[in-house]
């Protein structure tokens, strides 16, 4: 199931040739450090749960059998390693409350989103999925942005297949009610217009 | 059916906005780094030391000296070993004279010697863990 190059390397780097070890760095740092980022919320501590993840790879690479994909393993120790890290700084975050979703408002925030220029709406959305509790927003980040499989979240997370879709259906409706607070300004205009 | 048709409007929202957020990104000097610590790592390994005789090996060691004394008690009327005699006599013929006889050791100075020592022991212990910490 694993790419074929990474099943190279990794074959390499387990018959002791150390330094292929970082083309599987090259490859997946970023995405290690994106998880790493959305769920601590923290440049520096995101590099060092990054830098552990790796490092945790590299000792165990031996028992890393093939039968997932290498992203899919990696990502379950980056997710691991970045709850151990909100742990120990008991970084928790207010969360805010679910309300119901009409379509109506799923439109018109997607009308306001349109006419913010992309650039822009993505550092809206960024700051918007930050606002999230952390389980919810890997868990949307690994889903939307990773392309993840449900299988494959759950092998990651550890949860339940109906608990996944539970958080990610929550972490949805959450999103929109934090993305409506964060444009609100422009929802009150957007109907004013109307 | 309702709330099922608000999930899909949902998902289709969520779907078409996170995919925008931009991945962050590394520094370029990130993948030199976690290889040099891997070198470390391993370097660390080679060096690592196992002791000569394993906690199991003392655990014998320790049964077998501890049941040795033990049937030395019970049976202290009975000869264990037959050692050879050896005759000392001849010390007695040797007539050396005691250059200790006038030397006096007040009790402070036995302490002092007698707490140096166990200090040089205690002393051990810690360069042996402190040397572990460093290596490990």
């Amino acid at each position: 199931m694993t790419n074929n190059n990474d099943q190279l390397y990794i074959a390499k780097v387990i018959n002791g040739d150390t330094n292929s070890f970082a083309y599987l760095v090259d490859s997946y740092k970023d995405m290690v450090y994106s998880l790493a980022y959305k769920m601590t919320k923290n440049k520096e501590e995101s590099e060092e749960v990054s830098q552990d993840t790796f490092i945790k790879a590299y000792k165990n690479l031996n028992k890393f059998k093939g039968e997932s994909k290498f992203s899919t393993w990696l990502y379950r120790i980056a997710y691991h390693t970045s709850l151990d890290q909100i742990k120990k700084n008991k970084n928790n975050n207010a969360t805010f409350e679910i309300h119901e979703v009409t379509l109506n408002q799923i439109q018109s925030a997607d009308d306001i989103l349109q006419g913010i220029e992309r650039k822009e709406r993505a550092k809206i959305m960024d700051e918007c999925l930050l606002r999230l509790p952390e389980e919810e927003r890997s868990i949307l980040w690994m889903f939307y942005y990773d392309a993840l499989s449900l299988k494959e979240i759950v092998e990651v997370t550890s949860l339940s297949e109906a608990n996944v879709k539970v958080k990610l259906h929550r972490a949805r409706k959450r999103l929109l009610t934090i993305v409506e607070e964060n444009v609100a300004p422009e929802i009150i205009s957007y109907h004013g217009r109307k | 059916m309702e709330e099922n048709k608000h999930s899909k409007e949902l998902d289709a929202f969520a779907k078409k906005y996170v995919k925008e957020i931009p991945q962050e990104k590394l520094t370029i000097d990130f993948t030199s780094s976690i290889m040099k610590s891997i070198v470390e790592e391993s370097t660390k390994s080679v060096f690592k030391t196992t002791p000569l005789i394993s906690q199991k090996g003392w655990f014998i060691i320790v049964l077998g000296i501890v049941a040795s004394f033990l049937i030395s008690i019970k049976e202290s009327n009975k000869v264990l070993l037959n050692l050879p005699k050896v005759d000392f006599s001849f010390f007695d013929k040797i007539q050396l004279p005691n250059v200790f006889e006038s030397l006096v050791i007040s009790n402070t100075l036995l302490y002092a010697v007698c707490f140096f020592g166990m200090m040089f022991f205690v002393q051990i212990i810690f360069l042996k863990s402190h040397f572990n910490k460093q290596l490990e």
